[in-house]
């Protein structure tokens, strides 16, 4: 051992030699850069108790002045379920003199929807560093329940030089990993074994920085990660899966139902038992009581602990009147069975995820529950948290998705929800303007059906008068900001479809020069500036749903004058998506429609070039405009 | 500020305890609180809300209880949503000392709330108490009131008006009869009363009903809002006559605090004068440009340190790293060291809360700025991004504590001024735009050389992000610039002027130019074309609203827009509309001009010059000139909306 020890020490100096000259010239221009990070996890089993700790460490090199002072603090988040054992950090001058950290604060880390949770943040200074600084952090986390653990991702805010995952199993463990993202083919895996441990190693060397974009999907779906799992146990001879199928997972998940609303609630009953009486089917039991969940439960959530993981009793959710996801699929559960409505608690990973049971059968994939009913052998999705949502259709960010269905305790069911296509969210607006004296005046209508209705109705739900008319305003506006509405209405046809109507005055839009009218008939131009970084950015573009928008102008031809020029029709589609722009006159009147559908939830890099030649099709048609002449 | 914390300390050590807090007792039962028919349509109103502040001298020393009692009526969902959450910010190692809240559906039902639902978080090491309340529903009346013990602090403000209309609003503040508080109340609360109720003095403010209103453009609603401020007058037990808090005591504290250095200090003052560059050689104004250079280059600020770090200067100048109270003390004892004379000023900001020469309420000289005789101008320590002699335009137009140094003997002290600081001449602050425009062959673009010249206060909020941000960012965002007004992001080429925030000539501008291809300013209608002159100044803010106004206008500085277009027409076009580029509102009094709006131009041969000049001479503008105001605003937004049809001769 001892005649190895120069040789390491060799080699370590030469590695951070060159590390130095590679920050520069790999990362031109980085702010600052990663010259090392390495998860080191090792996993503990004893007595079929599976246990694991991580040893973390990163060393950020810091490239100019402003990453000294914006890097300034530095972080190390924990919780109940990654309990912090011990941490260090220092910063180190260029001339590698070691600096203490100071004002040390461990603080709540709060998500913003979420009310209350455990977990934590400790923060601390370093002071002194500056441009050519590297600051060291470092840490070791238990984490008693190896069910739940983090991937581990190689991408982060400022590139890598050398990233690093070291996991450690005895061998009576049986370990999977899964890569996910776009950069897989960077990492590079190893395997050793010494006595009865194994470790698998993950390198990846070079890592850009992770591109940010508000219009992504979350980072799951690219980023690039490993993520990884213990698939079974062996003692004494005997092999016992842990997370090999979503079976195991399902066992795991259904303790935390188990003895759940297994106590009468007369005030609950009562309420269940009002709103069933004269329901004629099972769906309009169904349909009831989902609406009354939907307008009085309010979403709350108080995740300390294991409340993050086990649904709140159906009884209590009822008298609070508020709860989070779990606590609403449970009072849902309730009343429906109640009802005698075959109701099931149902775990599901929203659309911010990107895992399926089948391949990763772990806590990790699902991060939502919601309640599945069984309704003329057709299951229905319903999700508590969602105010608005039309009753059979699933909630926006769960279409798609796998739903892991608890029928009992041994039985559960994995079922994809629906992704509803395009005709079922339909956003139709027409104008319907002639001239006066203080400019266009007419009317609009706009007919919004599927997740366009059930959108606007939550928005509703939380706006009255002057609130509501300010929105209206914004969200309906068209021409140019001198638009003034008045009489706005917005109508519920039917559960799938609303309708908005005004009365509207337009002044300064259409130009008069010389006994001739020029109006632009296209009131929107929805995409202008809409191009996509093509080909620098390497992240999707997310959807909130499919849908086949149109908007149309009609404007009634004022008495002596004529079309003198009316613009062509233009149609342009790719397999990407595409437009249509007609116009159409006769002796009365002269029209204008542009319509646009979306065909995708997920818009995927290679598909961004196609996007982009829509548009160049699109802009001309947005500077057409219309002549009027006697 | 935070620095007189210690100060507070000693006078309650110097008191003797007395009489303890009076406990917050609600009624048995609650009732239901009918609601004013005008307020039906709101979210939620407060019914009742009492705000009450009781100082008590205890053995453990000197503390504040404040509580604070609401009614409030839920109309609909968002008021559920706003209510059913609680936060109750207090001090660590204090305590709360009650919480108590209940509701009162509307079929009579009380649901009570149970203390054990409290959990504790920390926040920008803020602590908060946070709950839920339980059975919320449209039509319910919730009742809570919280106790908060803190270390007392002798100056304080209370709104008592905000997101929510208030039908019945009380301040108390509640006091030993030998400390004399004041209290003022503005923006149209009543004045406060006074009485002795047993052995307490209980000042009062009974605002009665309140309408909380929309936000107004160009105003500021904070400084608007209606609130009390108290402050701790006279101790009668030690002398009735001597004023205590004035603002002349503030000075001499400030200037013990900041001004004083010990021979350590002074030696690392020194060698960083040395660092910087400093010499003899160089005027003065060149030494405080090169001090705050240096300065605001290799240190950093964050209010979130402890200010004690600013009583180890040597610390501070090692790390790099300080509180406010810090980098104050490290700019004004190095301007020291430097020899360069200097007060020390404290200024409110007219955003929210300002200096009142009568009402000193220490708690709102809040920023400190440097004041240089020699010169006459101002810089701003804690201000990263502004450089002498600009400093945060919200700090300026206001009245300053100036703390002026005088010697007595041996004694250096200061006193205190209070007067307003001005900003620099109005003129020096301008966001102006020069284009010159052709068209393309083909008749489908515009080819627009663009310079956009910031000056003054209005520049370092566009030079800043060139300075921090990565370089990715620092692309779009010059992008963003410059497609305001050309509405293209094809840029053929663009450069800068004067990009650094440090300058030798402050006055310099910030110049942002390029050359920009853009097809969305031209429209086609058969052979004619559409030229969108007016978009060239970009989108503007407009006024078109119709409804009543309540608050004055105020800006953030007084400047001046300043637009040229050039524009070379076709040979073969003419443009018969060019009398729409006349436009025109100008304001003056006695002579001067204070605002306006003036586009004109000239056409010759084929080259047709535009000028628009815009001027806010002042930053407050009295309802009154409200119609005026507007004209103004809107001359810009419709000039947005002139085009020029250019048809062929």
């Amino acid at each position: 051992m001892k005649k190895l020890r120069p040789v390491f020490f060799a080699a370590l100096c030469l590695a951070t030699g060159s590390a130095a000259q590679d920050v520069k010239k790999e990362f031109p221009d980085a702010q600052a850069v990663y010259t090392s990070v390495v998860k080191e996890v090792e996993f503990f089993s004893e007595k079929g108790k599976v246990t694991a700790r991580s040893k973390y460490s990163e060393d950020l090199q810091l490239l100019s002045d402003n990453a000294a002072k914006m890097m300034s603090r530095g972080q190390v988040y924990h919780s109940s379920f990654s309990a912090l054992n011990s941490w260090e950090a220092y910063g180190l001058s260029p001339e590698k003199r070691k600096l203490k950290i100071a004002n040390t604060k461990t603080n709540s880390n709060r998500d913003d929807y979420i009310f209350f949770d455990d977990s934590k943040e400790t923060s601390f200074d370093f002071p002194g560093i500056s441009n050519g600084s590297t600051r060291h952090i470092e840490y070791v986390v238990d984490h008693p329940d190896a069910h739940l653990m983090s991937p581990f991702y190689f991408d982060r805010y400022f590139p890598i030089l050398n990233s690093e995952l070291r996991i450690t199993f005895p061998s009576s463990l049986r370990l999977r990993y899964v890569y996910k993202g776009t950069n897989t083919d960077k990492i590079q895996f190893s395997e050793s074994r010494k006595r009865d441990k194994v470790t698998y190693t993950f390198k990846a060397a070079n890592v850009p920085a992770s591109q940010n974009y508000p219009d992504a999907p979350s980072s799951s779906w690219y980023a690039t990660h490993v993520v990884f799992y213990v698939e079974s146990v062996e003692e004494n001879g005997t092999v016992t899966p842990f997370l090999s199928t979503p079976a195991d997972l399902y066992k795991y998940n259904y303790e935390h139902i188990r003895h759940l609303n297994s106590q009468r609630d007369p005030h609950l009953e009562s309420i269940t038992d009002s709103l069933t009486a004269g329901a004629g089917s099972d769906r309009e039991k169904a349909r009831r009581i989902y609406k009354w969940v939907q307008g009085h439960i309010k979403y709350v959530a108080f995740e300390d602990g294991m409340e993050g993981f086990i649904p709140r009793e159906a009884a209590l959710v009822c008298s609070r009147r508020y709860g989070d996801c779990k606590d609403m699929a449970s009072i849902l559960t309730a009343m429906l069975k109640r009802a005698d409505v075959p109701a099931y608690f149902t775990w599901i990973g929203t659309r911010s995820l990107n895992y399926t049971y089948a391949e990763t059968p772990l806590p990790l994939v699902d991060n939502h529950m919601i309640c599945t009913i069984l309704l003329d052998g057709e299951y229905i999705f319903l999700d508590g948290t969602d105010d608005a949502c039309i009753f059979g259709i699933p909630s926006s960010h769960i279409q798609g998705k796998e739903a892991m269905v608890a029928i009992g305790e041994n039985d559960f069911k994995i079922i994809t929800v629906p992704i509803p296509p395009k005709e079922t969210n339909r956003y139709t607006d027409s104008t319907i303007l002639e001239f006066s004296e203080n400019g266009l005046k007419g009317t609009l209508r706009v007919s919004l059906s599927g997740y366009f209705a059930s959108g606007l109705r939550s928005t509703l739900n939380y706006r009255t008068g002057k609130e509501r008319e300010d929105y209206f305003n914004n969200r309906f506006g068209r021409g140019n900001n001198k638009v003034k509405f008045s009489n706005w209405k917005a109508e519920s046809i039917n559960e799938h479809t609303m309708v908005v109507t005004a009365d509207l005055v337009l002044p300064d839009y259409a130009r008069k020069i010389n006994e001739e009218w020029m109006i632009n008939m296209n009131l929107f131009k929805w995409y202008e500036g809409e191009e996509i970084d093509f080909p620098k950015r390497k992240v999707p573009i997310s959807f909130d749903y499919l849908s086949t928008s149109s908007y149309t102008m009609v404007l009634k031809i004022p008495e002596g004058f004529k079309p003198s020029y009316v613009p062509k029709a233009k149609e342009y589609k790719n397999d990407v998506w595409g437009f249509s722009m007609r116009y159409h006159a006769d002796k009365q009147t002269i029209s204008m429609t542009q319509e646009f559908d979306t065909n995708t939830l997920l818009l995927q890099p290679k598909d961004f070039e196609d996007w982009n030649k829509v548009l160049e099709q699109l802009f001309p048609q947005y500077k057409q405009t219309v002549l009027l002449s006697k | 500020m935070r620095i007189l914390f210690a100060f507070f300390l000693l006078l309650s050590a110097s008191l003797s305890h007395g009489q303890s807090f009076t406990r917050l007792e609600w009624t048995a039962k609650p009732v239901m609180i009918p609601v004013d028919e005008e307020f039906a349509g709101d979210a939620a109103v407060m019914v009742a809300e009492k705000k009450t502040v009781e100082f008590v001298i205890e053995k453990e020393g000197f503390f504040v209880y404040n509580t604070v009692h609401r009614i409030v009526h839920i109309n609909n969902d968002k008021g559920i949503e706003y209510f059913n959450k609680v936060y109750l910010p207090y001090t660590r190692g204090l305590d709360v000392v009650d919480v108590k809240a209940r509701t009162l559906l509307p079929d009579g039902k009380v649901m009570v709330f149970d203390e054990k639902n409290i959990k504790e978080i920390t926040e920008d090491d803020n602590v908060y108490k946070i709950f839920a309340l339980d059975g919320l529903t449209r039509g319910c009346q919730i009742e809570y009131y919280y106790t908060v013990k803190k270390y007392a602090s002798l100056f304080g403000r209370e709104v008592m008006l905000g997101r929510f209309s208030v039908m019945n609003g009380e301040f108390q503040l509640i006091a030993p009869p030998h400390l004399r508080f004041e209290v003022k109340s503005f923006n149209g609360l009543p004045n406060a009363t006074e009485k002795l109720v047993g052995e307490k003095r209980v000042i009062s403010v009974s605002s009665g009903k309140m309408k909380s209103g929309e936000e107004e453009k160009y105003s500021k609603p904070d400084a608007n809002s209606k609130r009390v401020e108290y402050k701790l007058s006279y101790n009668t037990s030690n002398n009735e006559r001597q004023r205590l808090f004035t603002w002349n005591e503030l000075s001499k504290k400030v200037f013990e605090s900041f001004g004083s250095f010990n021979d350590k200090e002074k030696k690392k003052l020194k060698e960083l004068l040395e660092d910087a560059g400093v010499s003899d050689k160089m005027n003065t104004e060149e030494k405080i440009i090169r001090i705050e250079s240096y300065i605001k280059k290799n240190f950093m600020y964050r209010d979130d340190i402890s200010d004690d770090d600013a009583d180890d200067l040597v610390g501070v100048i090692k790390s790099k790293l300080c509180s406010e109270r810090a980098i104050n003390k490290l700019f004004s004892t190095s301007m020291t060291v430097a020899g360069i004379d200097h007060h020390i000023v404290l200024t409110g900001d007219r955003e929210d809360f300002s200096i009142d020469p009568k009402f000193e309420n220490w708690n709102n000289a809040d920023n400190v700025l440097l004041y240089f005789p020699q010169t006459n101008k101002y810089l701003a320590p804690t201000a990263s991004i502004f450089r002498y002699p600009w400093i945060p335009p919200t700090w300026a137009g206001g009245n300053g504590v100036f703390c002026v140094t005088t010697t007595i003997g041996t004694l250096t002290t200061a006193i205190a001024e209070v007067k307003p600081i001005p900003f620099e001449a109005y003129e020096h602050s301008f966001l102006n735009m020069n284009m010159k425009v052709k068209m393309d062959e083909k008749q489908e673009a515009l080819v627009i050389d663009v310079k956009q010249l910031y000056g003054g206060y209005s520049a370092p909020n566009y030079k800043a992000p060139f300075v921090f941000y990565p370089p990715d960012e620092q692309k779009n965002f010059l992008k963003e610039l410059i497609k305001f007004g050309t509405n293209s992001e094809n840029i053929l080429t663009s450069g800068f002027e004067n990009k650094e925030l440090d300058q030798k000539d402050p006055y310099s501008p910030f110049v942002i130019s390029a050359t920009v291809k853009s097809t969305q300013l031209i429209e086609h209608a058969g052979d004619k074309i559409i030229f969108k002159v007016g978009e060239l100044i970009g989108q503007q803010v407009e006024m078109y609203e119709t409804g009543e106004r309540v608050a004055d206008m105020d800006l953030d500085y007084p400047h001046a827009l300043v637009r040229t277009i050039e524009f070379q027409i076709p040979e073969s076009y003419e443009i018969k509309n060019l009398k729409d580029l006349d436009m025109g509102h100008v304001y003056k009094e006695n002579g001067e001009l204070t605002m306006g709006f003036v586009s004109s131009y000239t056409l010759s041969g084929n080259l047709l010059k535009i000028l628009i000049k815009e001027d806010y001479v002042r930053v407050h503008y009295p309802l009154s000139q409200y119609a005026d105001f507007k004209k103004v605003i809107n001359a810009a937004a419709d000039f947005n909306k002139v085009a020029l049809v250019l048809q062929k001769k």
